[in-house]
């Protein structure tokens, strides 16, 4: 290359750098109104109620954050409206949350969803969930004295929650996930206001995009063990007494009292491993082999741990009761028709050759049975021995 | 390197000077136009008459007394002949010249030119002084740990001082000149069986073709024979540790002393050599390695946080960690300029305190410090003139660039900055990327005296990454590194270095 037209390409390639990075959107951080949560309501018949939650950055505004509601068809219909509303620009970059309505959840969200999916500034983990009652009034709660925003406050109670091993991963990543496969269905938490307080009250089981049922209390605890590995959980259980008789150490002549009409124990530190495998693919038997390795740390009345025997026994019972729910919860699944955990997936991957539909197996999700075997080891009971 | 300095010295026709003393007076009187410096002390016996020719400037006046000129004056019987006096002079640099060039160049290098009338030649005898400071403390390249003398201007002390460091008999050391009109004295210095003969040849061929009147010091030296110019990032190390010089000459690098400059030039000097302090080795190898990979850091945050600042502020807003988002949005809010302008700004200004403080006393340096740090930075930001962040992450890069043992790699650093921050306010993150692209592409094309300039990452010398790019225990430093060709590559025995470990 001669050098003239070396310099004449530099000079081209340097004015189009010039010219062109005019034409490069600007989003500078202090300009924009960031949405940090967005939670959508089924007004009426074809009509979404939108609310959004926005972060400004007003040195003198005394709240951080801004609350829009709106009403439209679609989405992004919404966005453009809430704009009109607001003196910054409406960008979703920093949205940390969804919030559907259960109305809505049980119409179906896909199309919400896939609206999310579209918009390339939204990140894969963003949290989906369902309110109990609407959207807007977990959002509009005690408007005037909201000093946190509400978006970073529900992606904290959220991502604790999951970290703490109490709750499935409620990421968009997840819910498609699970949503595009034909073997399993979307999971997400349920949010309800407490005291003035937004909190977690259970999980809402979908089919496909439909919520269905929800779970609560300790079915939760059961759900996740079910399709999750455990690393480190916590779960309580309770036992009539006479069943512990045996173990329930002498007070050594203290009057004997007792505040709980039931035996409660707690085991922590659970780790678990859940293997789900089709043994037999013409009555669709699946076994259901848990293994549970955990510490015993609480319990309401002093027990006799000394005895290999005894704790040995407390294996059993616990492991017989586990047994006992988690028959109870896979045939409620059954009976609703839903399939969180993922005993499609094992089906297909056990007929291979031609591809199951969602409906297929729907049908045949009826007629499975199984076999739960729970194995629990407790490794440890508390420092003291 | 610069092409039309290059070129053939041309040799001037050599004529002997007059042998009449009067004459001789006036020839050296219109050659040298020194004026009253120029100093003409005549004897006489028996018609016989003798001349000295001295600049008084450049003789050390007490031994021209004592060893040239009472001698002669003491022995009355002697018949005044070169022979004769060159045989009583207690003088060890004695030499007999008639050339007249000689003659005046000996004048201006501070020797004496003694001449009897009619005589063929006369004799000049090297009493001269050079004012020259005391060996002090490193400045430019202060150490906590290690050996602490520095080089100082005098070529003959800088070579004493390398001479005491290594007595290897090997140690080679050429003379050269530089300079058509300054003639300045050049020491090419590297150890005859380690250095490899290319880079010797190179440095050699190099500064004997330069055809320049006059090379300022070392470092200018260093600019001339470098092989790129255009480029901010220096090619040749320059340094005032003499400890730092041996140890490049152990490891096969070749050596440049100039006269009068107090900074030794060394190569071939890869990219990395630069961010290599003495005080790795000094220290315990882990230390060292901690230094060197906190220096590496320090140098590569320098140059992309603040470009980073200005790309995430302007264009990425998705990528800011919510905790991070409030106070990075509250002090933004108050700023009236973009993020571009903002962040060039308070460069420019960090640039201005540097600048000043290196130009002013040292006294009042430091109060600038307090000024422009703490008055200005303060008051920058409440006046919403620039985000507190902002001050941090320019501050960070400061630093990272004066951690930088190497002044002008340091510079450089700094310097690339600023179209990288334009670049990132221009077009976010693929603008840093673009930069960061072409840099690779530029350091991938240097060299230095031949040799590729980001070895030993590119090309890959595994063994050569402990001298460079880490600092390993020295029983696995066994090999010199093989970038600087050395001859000889053996530094000691490997299998020996392990034995002796076993035993103890």
């Amino acid at each position: 290359m001669s050098n003239r037209l070396k310099w004449k390409m530099l000079s081209v390639l340097f004015s189009c750098v010039m010219l062109i990075s005019g034409c490069v959107e600007k989003k500078q951080l202090e300009k924009l109104g960031l949405s940090t949560a967005v939670g959508y309501d089924l007004e009426k018949e074809n009509h979404i109620r939108g609310t959004v939650v926005i972060h400004k950055f007003d040195p003198l505004a005394k709240n951080l954050t801004e609350i829009i509601t709106v009403e439209a068809n679609t989405s992004k219909t919404l966005r453009q409206k809430q704009n009109l509303e607001t003196d910054q620009k409406l960008v979703s970059g920093q949205l940390r949350c969804v919030i559907y309505s259960k109305e809505l959840a049980e119409r179906g969200i896909v199309q919400l969803v896939d609206a999310l999916d579209r918009d390339p500034t939204i990140g894969n983990t963003v949290y989906l969930t369902v309110t109990d009652g609407k959207a807007s009034t977990i959002m509009n709660m005690d408007k005037e004295n909201q000093k946190i925003d509400l978006g970073t406050y529900l992606y904290n109670l959220i991502k604790q929650n999951v970290e703490s091993e109490q709750l499935i991963l409620p990421t968009l990543f997840e819910f498609n996930h699970r949503y595009n496969d034909h073997g399993k269905d979307p999971v997400l938490p349920i949010l309800k206001l407490k005291n003035g307080n937004v909190i977690l009250s259970g999980v809402a089981l979908f089919q496909d995009d439909r919520a269905v049922a929800e779970l609560k209390g300790d079915n939760i605890f059961y759900l996740k063990i079910l399709s999750d590995k455990f690393k480190s959980g916590t779960h309580e259980m309770g036992f009539d007494r006479s069943k512990f008789k045996k173990l329930i150490m002498n007070q050594e002549g203290n009057a004997f009292r007792t505040v709980y009409k039931k035996l409660y124990l707690n085991i922590d530190n659970i780790r678990s491993h859940t293997k789900i495998k089709l043994v037999d693919k013409k009555n669709l038997r699946f076994k259901v082999a848990i293994k549970i390795q955990s510490r015993l740390l609480e319990a309401t009345e002093p027990l006799d741990l000394a005895k290999p025997a005894n704790i040995e026994y407390i294996e059993k019972v616990v492991g017989k009761e586990m047994e006992k729910e988690i028959k109870k919860l896979l045939i409620y699944f059954q009976k609703n028709k839903v399939d969180p955990i993922g005993i499609g997936n094992e089906y297909i991957a056990h007929n291979r050759g031609k591809m199951l539909t969602k409906k297929e197996w729907r049908d045949k999700y009826k007629d499975v049975k199984f076999d739960v075997h729970v194995q629990n080891t407790i490794v440890k009971s508390g420092v003291i021995d | 390197m610069i092409k039309w300095l290059l070129g053939k010295k041309s040799q001037e026709p050599s004529k002997a000077h007059s042998f009449i003393i009067d004459e001789l007076k006036e020839q050296i009187k219109s050659e040298l136009k020194a004026g009253s410096d120029l100093t003409f002390r005549t004897l006489k016996k028996d018609k016989q008459e003798l001349v000295f020719c001295f600049m008084d400037s450049l003789v050390n006046k007490p031994s021209l007394d004592d060893f040239i000129i009472a001698p002669i004056q003491k022995n009355t019987q002697m018949e005044w002949t070169c022979e004769a006096i060159a045989q009583l002079l207690p003088i060890s640099d004695l030499s007999a010249v008639n050339q007249l060039n000689e003659v005046v160049t000996g004048i201006i290098e501070g020797k004496v030119y003694i001449y009897v009338e009619g005589h063929p030649y006369g004799l000049q005898a090297d009493v001269s002084k050079t004012v020259e400071r005391g060996i002090e403390k490193a400045e430019t390249e202060s150490l906590v740990y290690g050996p602490k003398i520095a080089f100082t201007e005098s070529l003959i002390g800088n070579i004493n001082i390398i001479r005491h460091n290594l007595n290897d008999l090997n140690l080679c050391m050429e003379d050269l000149t530089v300079g058509t009109r300054s003639k300045s004295k050049v020491k090419l210095i590297y150890i005859k069986d380690i250095a490899a003969e290319e880079h010797v040849n190179g440095f050699r061929d190099k500064i004997n073709q330069l055809e320049i009147d006059h090379v300022a010091g070392a470092t200018v030296l260093g600019q001339l024979i470098e092989n790129n110019s255009w480029t901010v990032f220096p090619q040749l190390v320059t340094t005032e540790l003499p400890d730092r010089v041996t140890i490049a000459l152990m490891r096969g690098k070749v050596v440049v002393l100039m006269d009068r400059s107090p900074d030794a030039l060394y190569g071939p000097t890869p990219f990395f050599t630069f961010f290599e302090s003495t005080e790795d080795v000094y220290m315990r190898w882990n230390m060292g390695l901690a230094l060197r990979f906190l220096r590496l850091q320090a140098a590569f945050l320098s140059v992309l946080l603040t470009p980073a600042y200005v790309a995430v502020l302007t264009f990425h807003y998705e990528v800011i960690p919510s905790a991070l988002l409030v106070s990075l949005g509250r002090s933004r809010a108050n700023v009236p300029f973009p993020p571009v302008f903002e962040a060039l700004l308070l460069e420019f200004f960090i640039e201005l305190l540097r600048e000043a403080g290196a130009r002013l006393p040292t006294k009042v340096g430091q109060t600038m410090g307090i000024v422009g740090g703490i008055v200005i930075g303060q008051a920058a930001v409440d006046a919403g003139f620039t985000s507190n962040i902002l001050i941090i992450i320019i501050a960070l890069s400061a630093l990272g660039s004066f951690t930088t043992p190497s002044y002008l790699m340091g510079t450089a650093i700094r310097m690339v900055r600023f179209p990288i921050i334009l670049l990132a306010g221009i077009w976010g993150g693929i603008g840093i990327m673009i930069a960061f692209c072409f840099f690779i592409i530029h350091l991938l094309k240097l060299d230095t005296m031949g040799g590729s300039y980001l070895s030993p990452v590119y090309p890959l010398r595994w063994k050569d990454l402990g001298y460079s790019f880490f600092r390993v225990p020295t029983q696995y430093l066994s090999k010199r590194p093989i970038t600087n060709h050395p001859m000889d590559v053996q530094r000691f025995s490997a299998q020996k270095a392990k034995k002796k470990d076993v035993d103890d």
